[in-house]
């Protein structure tokens, strides 16, 4: 699966945290290291750009969107 | 007015050196005066006195009677003294009665109180004596009172203009002082109407551009300044207030749809969107904060060596998707390391925000360049990172107010966005001695961060 390194940090950051409400904030801080928040959905894009690689079509996905709050990754099961 | 209180008074203060400066002044030109016609007079006198009586001395005795004789006749003033003594100090002729006792035999003049044939009182004089080949003694002298009279005058002379002078000059400064204590209390009062909340009171002018006058024109300047700070904190203040209410408004209105709503899946998503609203006004009070922060922040401590390239292309890295989903172009163009003093973080936060702003403002179609190099500043050659877009860009009239807090242009309220970015950029700069130069046109907008000690100035357009 070709991933980019940043990306990669990204899944793994999500990974170590199943089942958990991950904001773009916490993102930003932990994968980033950024001490700000951008005013676009900056965080949101590379999300969808993480899913859209890692989830196949027809498959349920991986990394779940939580509406006004961030993302949550639940294990197929 | 108190007494205590004027002479405590800076003018009178200054009269009383004054005196004391005109006072000292004149007593050394009549001090000069004064040793001028005494001693010098005294010793010129003294000098011809003793050759006079030196040459007597060695005179044949008709002569020297002769000579006597026509110096006494022709004192009109009786002021001359001249005798002649025998060797047993018996008169052969003059105005003496006597060998004064306390004269030296020597080639000097002596000072002594005399008493002549001509006056009753014994006088200062001026003697000098010298011996005969065959023992006599002639004495010449010449009574003093003309010389003291003179003196007494310029004494009376220095009496009656030194007094007059300090006291002229004693009564210019207590009057001096009066006015002046006049002023500063007047400008004291002004002030104390302004603390009392009076802000657009000002000080009064006399108009005559003295310090008092300079002084208080400076500190009517500040209180312009002041008086406009104020308005910008209390519109500011009320922007706030503005913006904050919109979402809090928009969320209540979500949140009490849900709660009327049958389903309970309707109530989960009018909290989501709720929730999302709370996020946009919590990110405009951090914000806010964060700007607040860096304007007080006078360290620059944490400052490194950056690499504006290297930061230019994490911003690149965090954006390229957004844009790329929105349909619009971003490219980097970076010439090679470009090295400034900074802190790294806040260099991100700062390029970050003019990208976040580009990409919010530029169409789809559009293209987004983040550049960094050196610019010609004003002659000098200074690292310059730029972001220009394709976007509507900001008229000349309105760069200046872009900066402010919560300032957004009237053609941008629709974009989401809290009207912050630009002024935390500022801020930034600012910390860094840095400066935030807005150009461009209606066909897209060039933000550049000048990262150089440049002569604020000079700084226009770089050519990067």
């Amino acid at each position: 699966m070709p991933l980019l390194p940043r990306e990669f940090k990204l899944l793994e950051y999500m990974m170590r945290r199943p089942d958990q409400v991950i904001t773009p904030a916490m993102l930003l801080t932990d994968v980033w290291h950024y001490r700000f928040v951008p005013q676009t959905n900056v965080v949101d894009v590379h999300m969808g750009k993480l899913r859209h690689k890692i989830d196949e079509v027809g498959e349920l996905p991986m990394i779940h969107r939580v509406r006004g709050a961030g993302f949550m990754l639940r294990a197929a099961d | 007015m108190r007494r205590t209180e004027l002479f405590r008074a800076g003018p009178f203060r200054l009269a009383l050196g004054f005196a004391v400066a005109l006072s000292v002044g004149m007593l050394l030109i009549f001090g000069f005066i004064y040793w001028q016609t005494s001693e010098v007079e005294t010793r010129r006198m003294q000098r011809d006195l003793v050759r006079e009586a030196a040459l007597a001395a060695q005179t044949r005795d008709d002569i020297l009677l002769y000579q006597l004789q026509v110096r006494i006749m022709s004192d009109y003033h009786r002021v001359t003294v001249a005798a002649w003594f025998d060797a047993d100090g018996k008169r052969r002729y003059g105005n003496l009665d006597a060998l004064p006792p306390d004269l030296p035999l020597d080639d000097k003049g002596h000072r002594l109180d005399i008493r002549t044939n001509d006056t009753d009182q014994p006088q200062p004089a001026i003697l000098a004596a010298a011996k005969r080949a065959d023992g006599g003694t002639v004495v010449l002298g010449r009574a003093m009172d003309e010389l003291l009279a003179l003196q007494r005058v310029v004494a009376r002379t220095l009496i009656a203009g030194l007094l007059p002078a300090v006291a002229l000059v004693l009564a210019s400064g207590v009057l001096g002082g009066a006015r002046a204590r006049r002023r500063v209390q007047t400008v004291q009062r002004t002030i104390g109407r302004i603390m009392g909340g009076d802000l657009r009171e000002r000080l009064p002018l006399s108009g005559n551009r003295d310090a008092v006058d300079q002084l208080s024109a400076r500190v009517n300047q500040m209180l312009d300044r002041i008086v406009h700070l104020l308005d910008e904190i209390r519109a500011v203040g009320d922007n706030i207030a503005h913006d904050l209410r919109t979402p809090l408004s928009v969320m209540r209105a979500k949140l009490e749809r849900g709660l009327a709503a049958e389903e309970p899946e309707e109530l989960r998503r009018g909290a989501e969107a709720a929730l999302a609203d709370l996020d946009k006004a919590f990110g405009m009070i951090t914000a806010l904060l964060r700007i607040a922060e860096l304007e007080d922040s006078r360290r620059q401590a944490g400052f490194t060596t950056v690499d504006l390239a290297e930061v230019a292309g994490e911003v690149f890295d965090l954006y390229e998707p957004l844009a790329e989903a929105k349909g619009v172009t971003l490219a980097q163009e970076a010439g090679g390391p470009l090295f400034v003093t900074g802190d790294r973080d806040l260099l991100i936060e700062a390029v970050a925000n003019l990208v976040d702003n580009a990409v919010k403002f530029t169409p789809g179609g559009g293209r987004i360049v983040i550049r960094t190099g050196m610019g010609a500043i004003g002659g000098d050659a200074v690292p310059v990172v730029e972001v220009s877009d394709t976007g509507p860009g900001i008229p000349a009239a309105e760069r200046a107010a872009v900066v402010r807090r919560l300032y957004r242009l009237d053609k941008s309220r629709h974009i989401q966005g809290n009207g912050l970015g630009l002024s935390l950029v500022q801020a930034i700069a600012t910390l860094h001695g840095f400066k935030l130069v807005i150009d461009g046109d209606d066909s897209g907008a060039v933000i550049a961060l000048i990262c150089g000690a440049v002569r604020l100035e000079d700084a226009e357009t770089p050519a990067v």
